[in-house]
């Protein structure tokens, strides 16, 4: 072997302790020696900051301009969870708080106010909120979560447009109802996923744990339906079809966290996993699915990185249809 | 070349920021082969720098300024984590090696007009290497995937993995021979 395979085996990191001592050895020969090492090194990183983009960089220059600016926000970052301000940093987030009269007229008993509050998130936006029953609620990227002020009366009622995932907190008095405009849900205690996107036909509820009652306008005159652990439940605006699949979990959930790691998981998983994270719809047919299995971890990429990616490791092609991303076999 | 008269300003560290950020990522996660670590470790090096942008005083180069300040501060991490106090990070095989890296960065200097046609040379050249060698390559340097991953992705063995990457070290290397001669510089310096 010679000096430049190892010098390659040992910037990969895959130099054996024999291989290493060799190196070291052959190093401290001659000057020359050292010299052709730097530049291999050196290579070894320019390379690796060449064909990178410059997300991850932008993300760490505004988390260091954040970490340097006027000591006001210290108190703010320490109270809220790491997730929060890498995914938050870069992207819009709205909180808009709107008052409307609470004055009843012909009545002169003054009504407290009642205050409609709004969560919104943009395009790259998602965050985690605290609601005022200390329930918790993650809310993915366009979406909107409407809520009445302090859940006055004891009732809890939100209304969701786009993706959520709700950790409620228990209290059997005052059951919580998510609605969406085609499904309802009700629950008293529980961790559960609602997809609503009002461009797509599909509404989802998936529930980690707990369990949670479906109804609503659309099943008017059919009973309720208690969902299960690990039960994925659609209903289709369009077609008025619903449907109960078994699921694993995760794959609905992890886009709250601030990266998706996929070991040897299968391609069918994964789409479910970058449907969620980068909001977008994505089709491919069982055959392609069954038989691939990847390995990566997408943090900061761009869908178009990670689709280069897939591309270049497993034998699959795309294309964009309406908005739908196609997935199939490579010829 | 840092004049010792002028101090930092904002300026000046987002500029150095974005001029050596990937490269020092990449040299952290080199050193400490972890992803996170390696982010935390080059954010600590910029914000201690902004800190004492008023009070720092270099009377060397800046790249082996920041080059130190990460590899002192990722010795830490490695002696506190995988290192003894029978063997420590200093010296182990791999402590001694990466210590002749860095000094080697001690007798360089920086050249502005030679980073860009660098950066133009090493793109170009990479562009051109073989199919087979540039897509292992980049799977290896832009998706930073070890070469037992990628020798299960595209299966094939971890030996010809090996081969490609050291192939196209070497190419990239002869390609960048000429300016090198020309300049009368070490490399990257």
């Amino acid at each position: 072997m010679n000096s430049e395979d190892i010098i390659s085996k040992y910037l990969s990191k895959s130099a054996t302790g024999e291989e290493e001592r060799f190196l070291l050895q052959w190093l401290e020969e001659k000057e020359e020696n050292k010299k052709q090492f730097k530049e291999a090194y050196d290579l070894w990183l320019y390379s690796n900051a060449l064909l990178t983009d410059d997300t991850e960089m932008e993300t760490a220059l505004a988390r260091l301009k954040e970490r340097i600016s006027p000591s006001q926000k210290e108190e703010r970052r320490a109270s809220l969870p790491r997730f929060y301000f890498i995914r938050i940093a870069a992207s819009i987030l709205l909180l808009f708080v709107t008052g409307y009269a609470g004055y009843r007229i012909g009545n002169h008993r003054e009504q407290p106010a009642i205050t409609m509050n709004h969560l919104l998130t943009g395009t790259d936006g998602k965050g985690r909120y605290l609601l005022p029953d200390s329930s918790i609620v993650w809310l993915n990227a366009n979406s909107i979560l409407k809520y009445s002020g302090a859940f006055t009366g004891g009732e809890r009622k939100v209304y969701l447009e786009g993706e959520a995932l709700f950790e409620v907190k228990k209290d059997r008095k005052h059951p919580f109802f998510v609605e969406t405009g085609g499904l309802d849900i009700e629950v008293t205690g529980t961790r559960f996923l609602v997809n609503n996107y009002p461009r797509r036909n599909r509404i989802e509820a998936v529930l980690v744990n707990g369990s949670i009652k479906i109804s609503g306008g659309y099943f008017a005159g059919t009973a309720a339906r208690i969902l299960h652990p690990g039960e994925l439940f659609t209903y289709n605006r369009q077609t008025k079809q619903t449907a109960l699949y078994k699921v694993d979990t995760d794959h609905y959930t992890n886009w709250i966290h601030s990266k998706l790691v996929f070991d040897k998981t299968n391609l069918s998983q994964v789409i479910i996993n970058l449907q969620k994270w980068f909001g977008v719809e994505i089709v491919a047919t069982p055959e392609l699915v069954r038989n691939i299995h990847m390995s990566f971890t997408v943090r900061r990429e761009s869908l178009e990185e990670v689709l280069t990616y897939m591309s270049l490791t497993a034998p699959v092609s795309y294309r964009w249809e309406d908005d739908i991303l196609y997935l199939f076999q490579k010829k | 070349m840092i004049d010792k008269e002028v101090y930092f300003t904002d300026t000046i560290v987002e500029n150095l920021f974005r001029k050596y950020y990937k490269m020092l990522r990449a040299y952290a996660y080199r050193l400490s082969g972890d992803k996170h670590m390696a982010e935390d470790i080059v954010q600590d090096v910029y914000y201690e720098l902004w800190k004492n942008r008023d009070k720092l005083e270099l009377e060397e180069a800046v790249k082996y300024y920041l080059f130190r300040s990460i590899y002192t501060k990722t010795l830490n991490y490695l002696n506190s984590k995988t290192y003894t106090a029978l063997e420590t990070f200093e010296q182990s095989t791999e402590g001694r090696i990466q210590q002749i890296y860095l000094q080697s960065h001690q007798s360089a200097q920086e050249d502005e007009l030679m980073y860009k046609e660098l950066c133009e040379k090493v793109s170009s050249a990479i562009n051109s290497l073989p199919g087979q060698c540039k897509k292992i390559f980049i799977l290896s340097r832009k998706y930073e995937l070890k070469n037992k991953e990628i020798a299960e992705q595209l299966d094939i063995s971890v030996k010809t993995v090996e081969k490609h990457i050291s192939k196209a070290l070497s190419i990239l290397r002869v390609s960048l021979k000429d300016i090198r001669i020309i300049l009368l510089l070490p490399l990257f310096l």
